[in-house]
């Protein structure tokens, strides 16, 4: 695929002394909800800032846990007095269809993209936005490249795009109208292939898309999408070690924590689970520390396991105690919280498309116990830079951290072989790639 | 709903002679038949010869001298044009007070329309003889009586009463009532079980027309039968209920398009090859669903589309939809919003009228095209076609499975049976299949160009002229249903079969709109309705799949 439109809005805007305009659309504002493809995207926004050939506007969406920003018959607002950030008032957003249902809200986007008159437009989700709004900026930027980011399956699966299945939780293969049927029984196999066909009609008007891991280009091309269109390009991070070198205590290393949501699929309880059978086994010479927050979002059953869990912990005397919660926590804790711990255990109970709990352990040479599918296994090498168990289980975990603790010389060797995560920079320069500015064609940037 | 015994709310009769009479075996109760007409001058339903003579005892003397042969013969005579039957003593002696051993029964409710129709139901374990008779009156003229009860089940009822059998306690019935402005005053019901008869007191609860229509063909699908549920609902449709019921929907969907509003969405296209009328009921995502999918087609500036909403509490969706969709996707709509629901005939011939193009085609919300040039495509075969092949034309669909869901349309005759009284008797009942529903998609023989009886209106591209020619579509048929092969055999009838011809599309059948029981009960009375008009064309050499002129595949 050539970029013959992007190549000229890049040659004249060189010519011209001009930056490339690209307006990046984000699902919320990280400063106002916290979730990876947020944080990817403001990463991505601070990092094409320091790019002088690109002028980089955010639009962020918000929600109804923000009422106080709903300015009175605004749509799209400024952000906190920010130069290029903009908030999204999201409103009448259909959850079915994912569709932006109101017209002063579509009157609204269409009117700020004919203002900002953007090169590039890169959606980051289209959740709280409307997948429609794709069509939309295609009618009203017939130029402009559209490139969309894919940070799960929610355009294939409705489970929450986990693509794990409801009758039996077992992963999701490929979606399909009975397939998905089952998962939902009152809603038909028709209302399936219906929204099969609907969200491909409105990522037919997308350019190029953006996967930050090999095995969902493969998922989405398997599911239609045109693979010359599929990029990888991995989640930059900036470095939150910021340096510093954690120092490596001498002797066993039996300290293992977990950071990130306290939801089902992110399989904290699998962690629990794996504690209850060491400590059943009389294997108790070991600590978990719990890092994160939202356990309110978990289901009510994963809820009270996790709560009664926790609680039982409470009660015991302070020597016998093996799991901790820490809570919730910022990204300039994360040294002082990894300074705790020898492992990360990143147990999700579905494919995670990147992982960027995998990121922030390996900034401070923490090794990885990670579910072997999907990113996680995409990117811990098993045996190599972290260790595989089993998704989903307890048994195998529990023998994954009893070797942890007990092996000689595993830590030493895991930790010493892990990669540098992606960068900002790098990550900056491959979508630059992806909007057609870049100078020649990054590796995997589609050509014909 | 109430399941006790009302005796303490009957209204204590005037006339107790008579009850008593009847309940010491006096003379029974006068059964009329009910094909007697008032207006040719017989007897109404329910005239009560008793009642006359206890109301006017001076008939009494002229029989007994030989000047009337009954009390009938007066009223054929002079009765009827002296308007005996609304005198206030005929209809006091009509109500003879209450029997002793009236069964435990219920009045659950009185629906009252102001088309004129009152539906009662309730409950009653009339073991022996069962109810035969409602006679709803009151002080401001009311009078109106009916022998025809249908029955249905009422479990609540039998548990309740602690029965063990099935027995259908519920019953309904339909009075017409000839000044329905009278209707919603405080009134009495007579109920008669035979000899026994008790009056309840009544207040009639007013319906808009579509919700009684919908009531009375939720009630209609509940009658309790013994037999063939199909054959014994038309045999109760045959005896004026079905009639009654058309006459009712046509009332209600006339004006439904009487009051239709148009709603114009964008600027509409200067001249277009096709207008798209689709007809929606209760599902307003379809729209932009079907308008975001169509809009990617190539050739879409020639065709406009006209979306009439058999919804009214849809109309904000639908015109925020509408708007959306006409900014997003640059379609303009022309909405018709109606009043109610006028069914999927009265909506699409109320669509033609908002249509310009002389081109019209007929497709449901759920159809979604499967080839992206399908505009052109049709375009051309419209024009290159002989006119006689495009007058009305189908087209292969398909399901979201990929097999195919209709390649054309015929019809069978079902013939089911009713065992009666030691008697059967059987009951003719058309049927209307699809060719190759269910087949691999490229069955060739279902997919090609050929004749066939008739095609789905899930699908229908139509000769404007010709359309209209044939009177559009009959708006007998209620809701939907049986309307499309209706048409198609007009226009057989008037010259120009049907046509299938290859343009597939995708048709995810039975999603357009939301399933309820009423649709059951409509689906009932269109097919009686469709046998009535065309069960003689269809025997007389249109029956089956291969009727002579009609091959069931045409050519590969």
């Amino acid at each position: 695929m050539t970029l013959p439109i992007a190549e000229a809005i890049a040659h004249e805007k060189s010519t011209q002394g001009k930056n490339a305009k690209v307006l990046i659309v984000s699902l919320h504002h990280p400063e106002l909800m916290r979730g990876g493809a947020q944080q990817v995207c403001y990463e991505l926004f601070q990092g094409l800032k320091q790019d002088p050939g690109i002028e980089p506007i955010l639009l962020a969406s918000t929600d109804a846990a923000y009422p106080a920003l709903y300015k009175s018959g605004a749509c799209i607002t400024g952000f906190d007095g920010r130069n290029n950030e903009f908030l999204f008032l999201s409103t009448e957003y259909d959850t079915l269809w994912h569709k932006a249902g109101s017209p002063r809200l579509i009157e609204a986007f269409a009117d700020f993209l004919e203002t900002i008159q953007p090169d590039v437009v890169h959606f980051h989700h289209f959740l709280t936005f409307g997948v429609n709004l794709l069509a939309l900026a295609r009618k009203v930027l017939p130029n402009a490249k559209l490139v969309f980011t894919f940070h799960e399956f929610l355009g294939i699966c409705d489970a929450r795009g986990h693509m794990v299945r409801l009758t039996d939780h077992s992963l999701c293969s490929h979606a399909s109208p009975v397939r998905c049927h089952q998962c939902f029984p009152e809603r038909s196999p028709e209302h399936f292939l219906m929204r099969q066909i609907w969200f491909k009609r409105h990522f037919d008007e997308v350019d190029v898309f953006t996967c930050p891991s090999q095995f969902m280009i493969d998922r989405y091309a398997a599911w239609g999408i045109d693979r010359k269109k599929l990029l990888h390009i991995a989640n930059g991070q900036a470095d939150c070690s910021r340096g510093i070198k954690l120092p490596v205590p001498a002797g066993p290393k039996r300290r293992f924590g977990f950071f990130g949501q306290m939801i089902d699929v992110k399989g904290i309880q699998i962690i629990l689970r794996a504690v209850a059978l060491l400590r059943a086994q009389g294997f108790t010479n070991f600590t978990v520390e719990l890092n994160g927050d939202n356990l309110r979002y978990a289901t009510p059953i994963v809820r009270e396991e996790i709560e009664t869990f926790l609680a039982e912990e409470e009660k015991l005397p302070y020597a016998q105690r093996i799991v901790q919660n820490n809570g919730s926590y910022q990204v300039d804790q994360l040294a002082s919280r990894m300074a705790r711990i020898d492992w990360s255990i990143v147990p999700s109970l579905w494919e995670e498309a990147f992982g960027l709990v995998v990121s922030e352990a390996w900034m401070f040479r923490r090794p990885v116990i990670c579910s072997n599918v999907g990113g996680l296994a995409e990117r811990v090498t098993n045996e190599v830079n972290g260790l595989h168990f089993q998704i989903g289980d307890p048994h195998a975990l529990a023998a994954v951290m009893q070797r942890a603790c007990t092996e000689a010389d595993l830590w030493e060797r895991l930790s010493a072989a892990i990669p540098q995560p992606p960068s900002v920079t790098k990550m900056v320069s491959e979508y630059r790639g992806a909007y057609g500015l870049a100078d020649e064609t990054p590796s995997g940037l589609p050509d014909h | 709903m109430a399941v006790a015994n009302k005796t303490e709310d009957a209204v204590t009769s005037a006339s107790g002679t008579s009850a008593q009479a009847a309940t010491n075996g006096g003379p029974s109760k006068q059964i009329v038949p009910t094909t007697l007409d008032w207006s040719s001058g017989t007897a109404p339903e329910g005239f009560d010869e008793v009642a006359y003579l206890a109301a006017f005892p001076d008939i009494v003397r002229s029989i007994k001298t030989g000047q009337f042969q009954s009390a009938l013969h007066h009223f054929r005579v002079h009765g009827q044009r002296e308007g005996r039957l609304n005198d206030i003593r005929y209809q006091r002696a009509c109500v003879k007070g209450n029997t002793a051993s009236f069964p435990p029964a219920s009045i659950d409710g009185l629906v009252g329309c102001m088309t004129g129709q009152c539906l009662i139901y309730g409950w009653i374990k009339d073991n022996d003889v069962p109810v035969d008779q409602f006679t709803l009156r009151n002080n401001f003229g009311l009078w109106a009586t009916t022998q025809t009860v249908y029955r249905y089940r009422r479990k609540d009822a039998s548990d309740s009463l602690g029965l063990q059998d099935d027995k259908p306690l519920g019953f309904w019935a339909l009075l017409n009532v000839e000044k329905p402005e009278m209707m919603f005053g405080p009134s009495e019901l007579v109920v008669s079980a035979g000899l026994e008869r008790k009056t309840f007191n009544a207040q009639v609860r007013s319906a808009l027309p579509d919700r009684f229509r919908e009531i009375v063909l939720e009630y209609l699908v509940k009658i309790y039968h013994s037999g063939d549920t199909r054959v014994e609902t038309f045999f109760h449709l045959d005896n004026g209920l079905g009639n009654s019921l058309i006459q009712l929907n046509l009332d209600i969907s006339k004006k439904m398009a009487q009051g239709a509003q148009t709603v114009e969405i964008g600027t509409p296209r200067s001249s277009v090859d096709g207008s798209i009328v689709v007809c929606l009921f209760g599902r307003p995502d379809l729209l932009s669903l079907q308008c975001a999918m169509f809009s990617k087609c190539r050739g879409m500036e020639r065709y406009e589309f006209v979306y009439v909403s058999n919804s009214p509490e849809m109309a904000d969706r639908l015109i925020k939809d509408a708007t959306v969709v006409h900014r997003v996707y640059g379609i303009p709509i022309r909405l018709v919003i109606l009043p109610g629901n006028a069914g999927f005939g009265v909506a699409n011939n109320t669509g033609l009228s908002a249509a310009r193009s002389e081109r019209i085609l007929f497709v449901n919300p759920d159809v979604f095209p499967t080839e992206p040039d399908w505009p052109a495509l049709h375009t051309q075969l419209v024009k290159d076609r002989p006119a006689d092949q495009v007058a009305l034309f189908g087209v292969p669909l398909f399901y979201d499975d990929g097999s195919l869901m209709h390649g054309g349309m015929y019809f069978e005759v079902d013939r089911g049976f009713s065992f009666r009284d030691g008697k059967t008797t059987t009951r003719e009942m058309l049927r209307v299949e699809h060719y190759g529903k269910g087949a691999p998609p490229k069955t060739e023989g279902y997919l090609s160009s050929r004749m066939v009886p008739a095609v789905t209106g899930a699908f229908m591209s139509v000769n404007r002229s010709w359309f209209e020619s044939i009177g559009g579509f009959s708006p007998e048929y209620i809701f939907g249903h049986y309307e499309d092969a209706d048409l198609c055999l007009k226009s057989l009838q008037a010259g120009k079969p049907a046509w299938i011809h290859r343009l597939p599309f995708l048709h995810f059948e039975g999603k357009g709109s939301i399933p309820r029981p009423s649709l059951d009960g409509a689906m009932l009375i269109n097919r009686w309705h469709f046998t009535t008009v065309w069960s003689e064309a269809v025997k007389n050499g249109l029956c089956g799949k291969n009727p002579e002129g009609f091959p069931a595949r045409g050519q590969q």
